[in-house]
């Protein structure tokens, strides 16, 4: 009898044992999640990159902020850094062996964490791409064609940022028969004298992002010089249209989200990640008033988007 | 093996965060997709901080260019009627006056009016005397208006609310404009603007000249004349430099519209009163690091009324004296007697130093001290005494986003004046978003607002044969009015339809408010003291829809329980458990532009019965009113760079005369046509 209970209270014993053992495994195995996914800031649009990502892909993935410094990040095979910051970051730590795909960042940011950060050289090409928030130079300047057929002129002007663009921008212009006007604006210049003269001799003027001083200072200086002038002016953000600009081209977090998780797809079932990229899915917003008072009659928004899927 | 291999990623990860510390501070400023996302400022006046609809702590309203011209406005307090719980109201033909939640008589003295965040209340009559800043509706760009107690930002004159009138950029106006506008009360009256950009800055000057005759039966009318100017500068990326000037000139026919027992049957004395304002104001503002920028501000504005002194043919006719000798006596013994006393001069120099700073993404702080000068002379209202009185405020409004979706702004202000009177004031906000398109807020807020230089020093009388008789004595014992307000607050975006619903649900107490006692007999003289109490309680909306390019619809609603619960005026009427704010108001916008160079607008508006103050006791009760206004537009651009409109505005178009404020001023049909040329 005693042999008995002996044996059922080992049972019992080796059955919690058992029990543990398998939540232990379970939260291994959590820990072990294949991607990591780390956030620049715990804020709501960060959190919408991952929510439209979640959406599409259905691969499972754990969430980390770089903010929060309690949680420790799984050994995972891929890390989706999301944001600039949380790029770098990641970038310094991750090993050989591992992916790093940098996503919701703007194209000058990612190149200029490559050339400072020493670690990119660990990683093969295969191992370490990118998903850029900025529209691709050309897609801008085709946009500019299509609000102005007739445009000879496209301006823009170019901050520390963005001054290495140049020769892109004029060819790109050419490609699109435009003749380019551009000048470099430096932190000590006065904005109104730098832009003026561009401004004056365009047709259409191209705001280009850069640092936020750059943005904050030039594009409202851009916005007053371009109204005046009757120049309509290609914004980078809603918020810019809103602001004045006559159209923005731009892709907001969710369809930066969606593309996210289509390229997580891809590394799931590949295994390799796909070369750096500017954004498939993006949006334009128009602000008639704006164009009213310029008095330009644009094509239709979808007309617009069609016509700038199919030129890539 | 697998220990060692979790310790290794776990270092790593420890080395990840570390770098993460260390990458703060290593071109934060280049490698942040924030340049992207950089929101365009949407809204200052409510924190001195730039913020979106959905961060401020209070009810904001934002009322845009095309608006202003869709409504027809001819005066500056015409665009408030678009604004929910505010009372704009013509006092006679050439007197305004606006009010959010108070109990006011025909200087409502609760509001902060700002023109480019430059103060323009004047302490000599603890109001603004809207005649004379020198602004018409065409001049102003957008108007941002604080619902609520606003002193924890501004101080004590925003006490229920502030007004912020943005004129328009330099760089934003045309080369040139004229425009010339015909109408109704004789109105004359032209407006030239011309603005061009020099060596790296803008500058603008704008000018008008506006004179009108006034409502026939009391031909209150008023001359004016005004010039501003303005330069924009910015000599590097880091710095921006505004600088504004001007003057505004002329007269305006001032009178009390309803019986007085010394005033003949059926007449009214009216008088003139010519004025003169001068300002200037310097805005400076440097970005020192990418967390920190210092705003610099200094305005002075001075104005000079001189209310006309009776011929003693009229003092006789307006009073109760019974010979021309009489008369002429009084005049002898009072040889600067003004019938309204609205008469003196004031000035007032305000210079702030603000830190805006920004340590970490999740907090925002703005900190502020500000230094106010404030002189009047009036022997008219304060006998012959100069007053001037210096004060002091700091004050620091501070955003935290606790949560993605939650966001904290506390606004805390101390304010010392100093013949040693304080007043402390602390606004609290949370702001959570459900969704990305629905916002709630709590408010809650605890204000207290000094009293003006003329509530605390007011002292008129009269000379007599018989020695002087005091009329109102000061009562340097006055004390600060109180308020306490709660709201809720919920925004909700219909993205797909282009439209917004703003609803503000509020209860709001005033304690300690000041009103004018007198006691014993009617010989005694009149005080100022704290004993009045009110408190309101309602519901205000506002939807705005886009409906699509060519039609815009701005509806609001205002529900106010109104009741004081405390009014001693001694001898004089008290009223305890009285309504008298307008229990509900509508207004409705419809911007329809059916063709290209064509706009057609139509304004309702319907304001239910209210009782207005006077110094003791109520007017008769203004009652309920209905207005509707229309106005059409055509636009020709065939010049090149140059544009000519012409519009028609018919105010009140059913033509139903309807009594504003004073029960003898009679708002009539309206019609104005103005003819504007502009030059790009």
């Amino acid at each position: 009898m005693n042999g008995y209970l002996t044996l059922k209270v080992s049972l019992k014993k080796l059955f919690m044992a058992l029990c543990i053992l398998l939540v232990l495994c379970l939260s291994i195995i959590k820990s072990y999640a294949a991607v990591s996914v780390v956030l620049s800031e715990n804020t709501q649009t960060y959190l919408n990159v991952v929510s439209a990502m979640e959406q599409t892909s259905h691969h499972p993935v754990q969430v980390y902020s770089l903010s929060d410094q309690t949680q420790t990040l799984a050994s995972s095979q891929l890390f989706i850094a999301i944001g600039a910051r949380a790029c770098q970051s990641v970038l310094t730590a991750i090993q050989s062996h591992q992916y790093l795909f940098c996503t919701f960042l703007p194209s000058q940011a990612y190149e200029l964490i490559l050339q400072t950060t020493q670690a990119s050289l660990r990683l093969s090409q295969e191992h370490l791409s990118a998903l850029f928030l900025d529209q691709p130079l050309e897609r801008q300047v085709h946009l500019a064609r299509l609000i102005k057929p007739e445009a000879q002129y496209l301006g823009t002007l170019l901050g520390p940022n963005s001054h290495h663009l140049t020769a892109h921008f004029d060819a790109y212009s050419r490609k699109h028969h435009f003749t380019p006007i551009s000048a470099r604006l430096f932190e000590s210049d006065n904005p109104v004298q730098e832009l003026t003269p561009i401004i004056e001799q365009s047709d259409v003027f191209l705001s280009l992002p850069d640092n936020a001083l750059f943005n904050k200072s030039a594009t409202r200086w851009s916005l007053y010089i371009a109204l005046r002038n009757k120049v309509p002016l290609i914004g980078f953000s809603a918020s810019y249209v809103d602001a004045g600009a006559v159209i923005g081209l731009y892709s907001t977090p969710t369809q930066i989200g969606r593309q996210t998780g289509e390229i997580l797809d891809f590394f799931m079932e590949h295994r390799y990640l796909p070369p750096p990229s500017f954004p498939n899915y993006f949006s334009l917003s128009v602000n008639r008033s704006a164009a009213r008072t310029l008095q330009i009659t644009l094509p239709e928004v979808d007309e617009m988007l069609d016509a700038l899927k199919a030129g890539k | 093996m697998f220990f060692s291999y979790y310790i290794s990623h776990a270092l790593r990860i420890i080395l990840l965060f570390s770098l993460t510390v260390i990458c703060l501070n290593v071109s934060a400023k280049d490698l942040s997709e924030a340049a992207l996302l950089t929101q365009i400022p949407i809204v200052t006046s409510a924190t001195l901080m730039a913020q979106t609809l959905l961060e401020t702590p209070s009810s904001v309203t934002i009322i845009d260019k095309e608006t202003i011209e869709a409504s027809g406005a001819q005066h500056l307090v015409d665009i408030l009627r678009l604004v929910p719980g505010f009372q704009a109201f013509h006092i006679n033909s050439n007197v305004f006056g606006t009010s959010y939640h108070s109990v006011n008589d025909q200087f409502p003295n609760h509001l902060e009016i700002m023109i480019d965040g430059r103060s323009v209340y004047t302490p000599l009559l603890s109001t603004v005397h809207w005649n004379s800043i020198g602004l018409l509706p065409t001049d102003i760009e957008r108007v941002e208006v604080i619902r609520g107690s606003n002193t924890a930002t501004l101080g004590s004159n925003a006490f229920l609310g502030s007004i912020n009138f943005i004129t328009r950029h330099p760089a934003m106006m045309g080369k040139a404009e004229i425009s010339t506008t015909f109408g109704s009360l004789n109105t004359r009256q032209v407006h030239a603007k011309f603005s061009e950009q020099n060596r790296g800055f803008f500058y603008s000057l704008s000018g008008f000249y506006t004179e009108n005759t006034g409502n026939k039966r009391f031909n209150d009318g008023s001359r004016r004349n005004a010039l501003n100017a303005r330069i924009e500068f910015s000599p590097n990326l880091h710095t921006q430099i505004s600088y504004r000037v001007g003057i505004d000139t002329g007269f305006n026919d001032i009178g009390y519209l309803y019986p007085y027992h010394a005033f003949p049957e059926n007449e009214r004395y009216i008088t003139q009163q010519d004025y003169r304002t001068f300002y200037q104001q310097l805005r400076w503002s440097s970005t020192i690091s990418p967390a920190l920028t210092l705003h610099f501000d200094h305005a002075y504005q001075n104005l000079k009324l001189k209310e006309h002194t009776p011929d003693p043919y009229t003092l006789l006719k307006f009073s109760n004296m019974n010979t021309l000798k009489d008369a002429q006596d009084f005049l002898a013994l009072n040889p600067n007697y003004k019938g309204y006393r609205e008469d003196g001069v004031a000035q007032t120099l305000s210079t702030l130093l603000g830190f805006e700073y920004t340590p970490i993404t999740h907090f925002r702080t703005y900190t502020g001290l500000q230094h106010r000068y404030e002189k009047t002379v009036s022997p008219a209202l304060l006998q012959q005494e100069r007053i001037h009185a210096n004060s002091i405020r700091l004050f620091n409004n501070s955003v935290l986003t606790l949560t993605p979706k939650l966001n904290l702004n506390l606004g805390l202000s101390y304010e010392q004046r100093d013949t040693d009177d304080q007043a402390e004031s602390t606004r609290l906000g949370i702001n959570y978003s459900f969704k990305d398109n629905t916002l709630g807020r709590i408010g809650f807020s605890r204000s207290k607002r000094l009293p003006s230089i003329l509530e605390q020093s007011v002292n008129f009388g009269i000379n007599t044969q018989f020695g002087y008789i005091p009329l109102e004595v000061s009562n340097t014992s006055l004390n600060s009015e109180q308020i306490n307000s709660w709201e809720v607050g919920i925004l909700h975006a219909f993205t797909p339809l282009n439209a917004y619903l703003d609803n503000r649900l509020f209860y709001e107490r005033v304690t300690q408010g000041i009103a004018t006692r007198k006691t014993q007999d009617d010989f005694q003289p009149g005080k100022k003291e704290n004993n009045a109490a009110w408190a309101n309680m309602g519901i205000e909306t506002q939807f705005k829809w886009e409906v699509n390019d060519t039609l815009n619809l701005l509806m609001n609603y205002t529900y106010i329980d109104n009741k004081t619960s405390e009014w001693s005026q001694g001898i004089y009427e008290n009223f305890p458990s009285q309504r008298l704010t307008p229990k509900h108001s509508t207004s409705i916008l419809i911007h329809w532009k059916p063709w290209d160079n064509w706009n057609f607008s139509v304004g309702h508006y319907q304001v239910s019965s209210a009782k207005w103050r006077k110094t003791y006791g109520t007017l008769k009760e203004q009652p309920s009113y209905t207005r509707n206004d229309l106005r059409l537009a055509r636009r020709w651009s065939s010049l090149k760079q140059s544009e000519v409109e012409i519009s028609l505005t018919l105010q009140n178009v059913l033509g139903k005369t309807y009594q504003e404020f004073y029960q003898d001023h009679h708002f009539g049909r309206r019609v104005f046509l103005q003819m504007k040329y502009s030059l790009d």
